[in-house]
């Protein structure tokens, strides 16, 4: 603080220039002098000066008591009173206009400067600390979320705006009522009401609502909130209130209600066309089975039906992958330890049973690798190696599978290379994609890969596929797939 | 040589089944369109068919409840579950059917089954 500036005021001329003298000579700048009460209100004013020294007779009917109690509805100035009355009734007065100090003529100059200083210093800290509460007042009162706070008894203390708007309590009403009163929260689902929440946050739990909270505010309306509360501690840590935070999220909720909807009625369409396709299927590869079975048919007529038999029987295919991809995005299959080897071995045997001639190099065994993993993992196996198969035109289908634990040890890597014609730079991603890259996907209307991705990364894995041979793909592919551990007992 | 009784709201597989079934030498002894009638045609049956073939999903009483009820009345029925809701498999052999053919199946599968209940 630089020097201090003061505004002396006294009806005694002579007085006032001694007094003007002394503090002068102390280092203070005296910004004034009146010796009126109007005079002592104009000038306190038009100076804003750090300290009043304010005398209680003055010049005109009106006191310096009468001065300070318009000063101080207009301003924050710390005022000190100088008077030769020291009668009770005068301070009791005096007192109402809470001066920093009263002090009574004569007076050693020691005294006084003591007297300034104090006042100058307290007048300081107050100042401080109210512009610290008014900021945060300011704040609590400017957030869009409501906040209520309480009293170790769990009495309202406070209400910032959002939180009069959402309870309809305003904070003159709500202040002194139990939380409650103000705060009512039911369970949409039960209609259950929700007691003693300052209670337990007042014991230093923090406040813990079911996404299904609703407040009902004091007109009786119902508005679904999200919320949090936590303990008020003082400075030594004692809990002394509770203060809660909470939003309206009315369109949040609202929307999570169309997603699942939405997710639901995709869940039928999916369950309805699945069913009658299958239906259809049937009838239709029933016929033509019941076709390649008459005695006579031409060759050719046979390889047309055979054709059409095929892709009868993959329109199911089709049919089975959606809904394992249904059934792996709506996470109803849990994980758990599985054996690699069981799955892969069951893999093994549905590709073998393919009228080619097939060779799968593979040194998984039983009981060595384990995984977080559910009954979906022979899906990814098969897709793997039917792919191998599939685009591999060689007599002998010739597929290695090798098996190590990765880098970091927390995954067993896979790879499965094969001999086929090898996959195109772009498509080494597209293919996991197909429903990302619906018009990209020129490859077959195979849902295989893409299913075999999302079995994998509902796993924490991941899988990829680069050149068998780096860099000339002609020379086959090698799946790359990194299963987690499993870490449980 | 076997007697079957078919259950499937889809009047074209009964068709189909018909055709399979007479093609190896059995015989289609009753047909139903939906649970009830099934219940209902069963009971008034002076001998029971040496095979049902059972839908799952029909209107009014589903596959299993009606393969429980079937049960019910005689504990020794022969049912075969053939139905697109694989998912449900696990069901069907629970509620005390003896095999579960996943639609669509080649015809082959289906012989197969009945010639195995015949040869039991």
């Amino acid at each position: 603080m630089g020097k201090a500036r003061i505004l002396i005021v006294e009806d005694e001329a002579v007085v006032a220039e001694n007094l003007e003298m002394a503090i002068s000579d102390a280092g203070y700048d005296v910004v004034g002098r009146a010796a009126s009460a109007d005079d002592a209100v104009n000038a306190a004013i038009a100076h804003k000066p750090d300290l009043i020294l304010m005398d209680i007779i003055l010049i005109g009917d009106k006191t310096g008591i009468d001065a300070s109690y318009e000063i101080k509805e207009k301003l924050d100035i710390p005022i000190i009173f100088l008077t030769a009355y020291s009668d009770l009734e005068f301070i009791d007065r005096a007192k109402n206009t809470e001066p920093y100090a009263y002090i009574v003529k004569p007076f050693q100059e020691a005294q006084l400067f003591a007297s300034i200083e104090m006042a100058l210093y307290k007048s300081q800290v107050a100042r401080k600390l109210k512009e610290s509460e008014e900021w945060f007042s300011t704040t609590l009162r400017s957030i869009g979320d409501a906040v209520i706070a309480t009293d170790i008894s769990g009495c309202v203390t406070f209400t910032n705006p959002a939180s009069e708007e959402l309870t309809g309590w305003k904070q003159e009403d709500a202040v002194g009522k139990p939380l409650e009163d103000i705060f009512n929260i039911i369970n949409e689902e039960t209609g259950e009401k929700m007691e003693n929440l300052a209670e337990g946050v007042l014991r230093g739990r923090a406040l813990e609502l079911t996404d299904q909270s609703v407040l009902i505010a004091r007109d009786g309306v119902k508005v679904p909130i999200a919320d949090s509360g936590a303990p008020i501690r003082d400075g030594k840590g004692d809990i002394i209130g509770a203060v809660l935070v909470f939003q309206d999220v009315t369109g949040h909720r609202q929307a999570e209600k169309r997603i699942e909807e939405e997710y639901r009625r995709a869940e039928f369409y999916i369950d309805l066309m699945g069913h009658d396709i299958n239906n259809m299927s049937q009838i239709a590869s029933g016929y033509l089975d019941l076709l390649s079975r008459t005695p006579g048919l031409p060759p050719e007529s046979r390889k047309y039906v055979e054709v059409a038999l095929g892709h009868v029987r993959k329109s199911a295919d089709i049919v089975s992958g959606v809904k394992t991809l249904s059934e792996i995005r709506s996470g109803e299959v849990e994980l758990a330890k599985i054996d690699i080897y069981p799955a892969f071995a069951s893999a093994v045997a549905t590709v073998m049973a393919q009228p080619r001639d097939v060779e799968i190099n593979s040194d998984i065994s039983p009981g060595k690798y384990v995984i977080r993993g559910n009954t979906l993992l022979p899906n990814v196996f098969s897709n793997l190696l039917n792919n191998a198969v599939k685009f591999d035109r060689h007599d002998l289908v010739e597929i290695d599978v090798d098996i190590s634990s990765s880098d970091d040890g927390r995954y067993w890597r896979l790879e499965f290379k094969d001999r086929g014609r090898g996959i195109n730079g772009d498509y080494k991603t597209i293919i996991f994609n197909r429903l990302e890259q619906a018009g990209a996907s020129a490859q077959g209307s195979g849902l295989g890969l893409t299913i075999t991705k999302y079995i994998v990364e509902s796993y924490g894995g991941n899988i990829r596929v680069v050149d068998r041979i780096e860099g000339d793909r002609t020379q086959g592919s090698n799946f790359i797939v990194l299963l987690p551990k499993w870490d449980g007992d | 040589m076997a007697t079957i009784f078919i259950v499937d709201d889809e009047p074209m597989l009964h068709e189909l089944y018909g055709q399979i079934l007479m093609m190896s030498g059995h015989e289609i002894v009753a047909d139903a369109y939906d649970g009830d009638e099934a219940i209902e045609m069963f009971k008034r049956m002076n001998k029971p068919p040496a095979a049902v073939i059972m839908d799952h999903r029909m209107p009014g009483k589903d596959g299993i409840e009606t393969t429980k009820e079937m049960l019910k009345i005689n504990p020794d029925m022969k049912i075969i579950f053939a139905s697109a809701d694989d998912a449900i498999r696990g069901d069907a052999l629970a509620s005390g059917a003896c095999d579960f053919l996943s639609k669509p199946f080649p015809i082959g599968d289906l012989l197969a089954e009945i010639e195995k209940m015949v040869a039991a």
